[in-house]
């Protein structure tokens, strides 16, 4: 019985910790030469945890602390001027990434481009009769990029630590991904249907960390666009994507039906 | 269940092109590679001039990844969409019931393309499931402002201006005096009536003034130009539209028509809530339709300003 008891009080707080939000991004604050101080609010108690390392893809120092709402970790033994990639997070759950300079530097902004998954790029003009006839023109001949869901290459950890998941379980259509692929990889520099859905997931985590705006319609697909580079994407209620592109249109986001949404359903309690 | 492609025909889309709330799918059909959600809402490409340009190509297979069905027949696929020639493009609010479901039927059932809108959404999946593409049905309170901008934006894009736009949405609060309606109903049946109705005109009629032709049907009433008690509301929204639609008339260019109509009395909710058993004597929507529709289908620019009735 108390084991019972044990095991659901774990289960009640692995839940709770995918619910946690930052309230405000993180301040970073220069402590020495060699040291820097992290420190952010969480809007329920929650064990706070950094990782950081020399590059966004590989954050492996860690640094944790007590549950609470209120955290501050003062990384030591960092190497002066350098800079430092983080993730901020639970112990389950990232919750934001960026980078900072050590050493007394001005520290980096939450959004600091280094750590951004995505890199802003200006809207495509497409001459109208292109728009048309490129609706049904085929591309040059070429074989269909080909899927390999169950064998396929490793993808590289994301900017926000987390290993990407195999892409038939992060991509809804596997049957289309090829065609959005053909489409809109080149709006992220995807180089196969595999990259191009690891970066539509990298965008999903870095959509919840960051509180990016999203929208839910009615049936169940979540729609999410970052303002700052301009790109969109959309999901299923489960979180696999429909599709990832960068919309021409100044005032897509702003066309685009559904409720304004801080969780998406897919980490929803 | 499988979904047709308002484009090329094509039958087996994985979802419906766009949800109750008019949301893209993001599928791209793979039979004419039209992406729903980018190369209409962000491109502006209309499903006519996508599917001219796929016919002038020689209907090729789009997908790269995706197989056409065995035996594939796109030309046989394409018929199933494309409106038959002299055919309407017309508008309808409040399409789920009544008069507004009525008038969607016959408009259909006579070759025209309808657009309609209503705020069920069981009733608009009902008229989806019925009427497939090129027919459009969305979910769409006509007294949001927003939802009317979303809606008229994605259909002038996907399907042009409209040659007819009819403001049937309308709904009466229960039978009562003035000073005992509740605030709420006074609230939606102003809402509904008067600023749906002005919504609609306002996010459609520029695109009907730029294409220099179309008429603007808003359903009034015979309390719209008459009174009786216990409906002082309803009638305050229907003499509203009296006098919005002589004064858009004034402000219409040559070719664009407004028109107040008075539809008549008809056996509907609306007007079983106001007359009881009563209403049994008058008739059915879809017999009102059968006179209703060919009398809205002959209007024209020469009806501008006109305060019309429904013959009987």
């Amino acid at each position: 019985m108390r084991n019972l008891l044990i095991f659901f009080l774990l289960l009640f707080a692995a839940r709770e910790s995918f619910a946690v939000n930052l309230t405000a991004p993180p301040e970073i604050l220069p402590a020495g030469k060699d040291s820097a101080t992290l420190r952010w609010k969480l809007d329920r108690p929650a064990g706070g945890r950094v990782r950081y390392g020399l590059s966004a893809d590989k954050l492996d120092l860690s640094a944790a602390d007590e549950v609470g709402t209120e955290h501050a970790l003062t990384l030591r033994g960092l190497r002066p001027d350098t800079r430092y990639f983080y993730s901020i997070g639970t112990a389950k759950y990232p919750l934001t990434t960026g980078s900072f300079l050590a050493g007394g530097g001005v520290p980096a902004a939450k959004n600091d481009p280094s750590a951004q998954a995505v890199a802003p790029a200006p809207p495509r003009k497409v001459p109208l009769l292109q728009k048309i006839t490129g609706l049904i023109s085929k591309p040059a001949p070429q074989p269909a990029p080909a899927l390999k869901p169950a064998t396929m290459p490793p993808v590289s950890a994301n900017a926000i630590g987390r290993e990407v998941p195999p892409t038939r379980r992060i991509w809804g259509s596997l049957a289309s991904l090829p065609d959005h692929f053909a489409r809109h990889g080149a709006d992220f520099g995807a180089k196969s249907p595999d990259d191009y859905a690891a970066q539509a997931w990298r965008f999903r985590e870095r959509a919840v960390a960051e509180r990016l705006p999203m929208k839910l319609d009615t049936d169940g697909t979540v729609r999410v666009f970052d303002p700052q580079t301009r790109a969109f994407a959309a999901f299923n209620r489960d979180g696999t994507a429909k599709t990832f592109f960068r919309p021409e249109s100044a005032s897509y986001w702003q066309r685009q039906p559904g409720r304004a949404l801080q969780t998406p359903p897919w980490i929803s309690p | 269940m499988s979904h047709v492609c308002p484009v090329c025909g094509f039958p087996n889309l994985s979802e419906a092109p766009r949800s109750l709330s008019g949301g893209a799918s993001h599928e791209i059909c793979p039979s004419c590679g039209y992406e729903f959600g980018v190369d209409d809402d962000d491109r502006g490409t209309s499903h006519a001039a996508a599917r001219e340009a796929w016919q002038s190509g020689g209907m090729q297979w789009a997908s790269h990844s995706q197989p056409p069905p065995k035996s594939w027949k796109p030309d046989m696929q394409l018929a199933t969409v494309t409106p038959q020639s002299g055919g309407k493009l017309i508008m309808v609010t409040g399409c789920t019931r009544g008069c507004g479901r009525a008038l969607a039927e016959f408009f259909i059932a006579h070759g025209h393309v309808v657009a309609g809108c209503g705020r069920g959404e069981a009733g608009i999946a009902e008229l989806r499931k019925k009427f497939g593409p090129p027919h459009d049905f969305t979910a769409v309170d006509v007294s949001d402002d927003e939802a009317v901008l979303r809606w008229a934006a994605r259909l002038i894009t996907t399907h042009g201006a409209p040659d007819l736009l009819v403001n049937n949405a309308a709904v009466i609060a229960k039978n009562a005096p003035l000073w005992k309606v509740p605030a709420a109903e006074i609230a939606d049946t102003l809402a509904v009536n008067v600023r749906g109705t002005v919504n609609t005109i306002r996010h459609f009629a520029p695109a009907m003034i730029a294409r220099g032709r179309g008429v603007i049907v808003n359903f009034s009433s015979g309390w719209g130009r008459s009174t009786a008690p216990e409906v002082a509301i309803y009638c305050a929204s229907k003499f509203a539209i009296e006098g919005l639609t002589q004064s858009l008339a004034q402000e219409l260019p040559q070719g664009v028509a407004a028109v107040a109509l008075n539809p008549g009395v008809i056996n509907t909710e609306m007007l079983r809530s106001c007359f009881a058993g009563g209403a049994a004597n008058h008739p059915q929507p879809a017999a009102w339709a059968q006179r209703a529709g060919p009398f809205l289908l002959a209007l024209g620019a020469k009806d501008n300003g006109r305060s019309l009735d429904v013959p009987e």
